[in-house]
């Protein structure tokens, strides 16, 4: 995503403007930030475009680009994968692409719930991970609430999780 | 588990073809599959061998300890003939799709040839539960069976919201394809068969051909499953299908009562033509010889032949196909020769069972 001021330089710095009573993202390089004012902590630290960019550009990406730009971590599949071929590139797939997975399994199956035999055992790291997706979503919502004080809260939990989640690989 | 006697094997067409069972004419067998993943490995297609060879090893030592398979098979598929491949997915112990890779590919069987499970197949680990004539159930319990005993050996691809995670999103949720091989010689010639496909998708099933997906429809012989996994227990989904083909027979039934007001004494040369042809001829081919087949398993269902049971014509499904063909007789043939030796064991049958 390339700097909204310059349009030249890649974004680095995003965060949320309020303009004429509405929310505006912007996403802007480093050079534009600082002309701007804006302050920018180059490291370390909980500066709020910090905050922000460090765990979660979908909050100001827009869907289709994201959508396009996301990996599975796991095993580096990309949606388009999956559109080439009509299979998921590793179990992680559907939590990576769960929101366009929605509207094939609608399609297919006339459900996008499970019903039925459940695993007997889910493993402690699957649960993990599907814990770290929430919040996520929770991220998200604190970020597009202003509520920097619980995103903060929830980066620290997602980093702690996702610590052990590597730990144990 | 233990390797196995391939001439043991030939002389058996397997259990769940044995025309036991109810609605036996019209219903030849039951199968549930269903599909499993491991956590932790990419799906099959996207492994290396490396990692195809840890997905099996684990599956093999969670299979061994199953009663399941006390008394089972191993085969290696990455160890045998060709020819043996087409074998064993002539008896629908494989998938086709299992036949083009066979690199760190296992398959293992019960004795009794009622539930295997292929290893690293689309999905990592693909259960198999058959049973003879119209029972479902039994066919459920048989592959359940399997998968309650080996889950915790196994950390298997689950989520909370989408159920069994699956290579393919088409098969996720339940994991579970419940489907029966159904002979509709009587839709096919009153051309209802495309109303009923047209139904079927609508209701989320869906039907193939004799051996499942993409394969071509011959003899009259189909099978008939449900297409959605995701969103319906097992017991439901079992319910429903059963229902589905309550309805199929009948419709069957009907169409077949209808064929025979109408046209009386032309299906009933046609069911004698077809076994005159069985009973005579020197040479046939595959698809040729399940249409004969199909003619007279639709004359045994009206009660025009008798001396022929359902059993035999069962039997005579697998043991004309290719891979049968040559492994009985021990050595490779050309197609020329396999029709002339197809022709040759259906005379011997009909010869043995008839008068």
């Amino acid at each position: 995503m390339l700097c909204q001021r310059c349009k030249s330089r890649p974004a680095k710095v995003h965060y949320t403007e309020i303009v004429n009573n509405s929310m505006v993202a912007m996403n802007l390089c480093m050079e534009c930030a600082e002309e701007k004012g804006i302050e920018v902590q180059k490291s370390g630290g909980y500066g709020l475009g910090d905050l922000v960019a460090g765990l979660i550009d979908t909050a100001v990406d827009s869907e289709a680009e994201r959508i396009s730009k996301v990996r599975c971590p796991t095993c580096g599949y990309q949606y388009s994968d999956f559109k080439a071929i009509g299979r998921l590139g590793c179990p992680d797939c559907y939590t990576a692409f769960e929101s366009q997975l929605l509207a094939v399994l609608r399609h297919v199956h006339g459900s996008t719930q499970h019903a039925g035999k459940k695993a007997t055992r889910v493993s402690e790291r699957a649960a993990m991970r599907e814990r770290v997706a929430t919040l996520r979503e929770d991220l998200t919502r604190a970020i597009e609430g202003e509520d920097y004080e619980r995103a903060a809260e929830i980066r620290d939990e997602i980093r702690a999780l996702e610590t052990q989640v590597e730990g144990e690989l | 588990m233990s390797g196995f006697d391939w001439n043991e094997l030939i002389e058996t067409p397997g259990a769940w073809l044995d025309g036991d069972g109810s609605e036996n004419e019209i219903v030849l067998s039951s199968r549930v599959r269903i599909a499993r993943n491991l956590n932790g490995h990419r799906f099959t297609h996207n492994c290396d061998n490396a990692e195809l060879g840890e997905i099996l090893r684990k599956s093999l030592d969670a299979a061994q300890r199953t009663r399941a398979f006390a008394h089972s098979r191993y085969v290696s598929m990455g160890e045998i003939s060709t020819l043996d491949r087409h074998f064993l997915a002539e008896r629908h112990l494989v998938s086709r799709e299992f036949l083009a890779n066979s690199v760190s590919r296992g398959l293992v069987f019960a004795a009794d040839e009622n539930v295997s499970l292929m290893i690293n197949e689309e999905d990592h680990l693909r259960i198999q539960g058959f049973a003879s004539g119209f029972d479902i159930g039994t066919a459920y319990r048989r592959a359940n069976d399997l998968d309650d005993e080996i889950a915790p050996d196994l950390d298997l691809a689950y989520h909370e919201r989408l159920g069994f995670l699956t290579a393919c999103p088409t098969n996720l949720g339940t994991g579970m394809r419940v489907s029966v091989l159904i002979h509709l010689p009587g839709l096919v010639h009153s051309k209802e068969i495309h109303k009923l496909l047209e139904s079927l998708r609508k209701l989320h099933h869906s039907i193939r051909g004799f051996f499942g997906e993409g394969s071509e429809v011959m003899g009259n012989f189909f099978q008939l499953s449900n297409s959605a996994a995701l969103g319906t227990p097992e017991d439901v989904m079992i319910k429903n299908l059963r229902e589905m083909v309550v309805k199929v027979i009948a419709y069957e039934q009907r169409s077949r009562e209808m064929l025979f007001r109408k046209a009386q004494r032309l299906l009933e040369d046609k069911v004698w033509r077809a076994y005159g042809l069985l009973r005579y001829a020197r040479s046939v081919s595959t698809k040729e010889a399940l249409s004969l087949i199909s003619a007279v398993r639709l004359g045994v269902g009206a009660g025009l032949v008798t001396d022929v049971s359902i059993r035999t014509l069962n039997e005579m499904l697998v043991y004309i196909q290719p891979a049968h063909l040559q492994k009985r007789k021990g050595t490779p043939m050309d197609r020329e020769e396999r029709d002339v030796a197809r022709a040759l064991h259906i005379r011997d049958v009909l010869a043995r069972d008839g008068h």
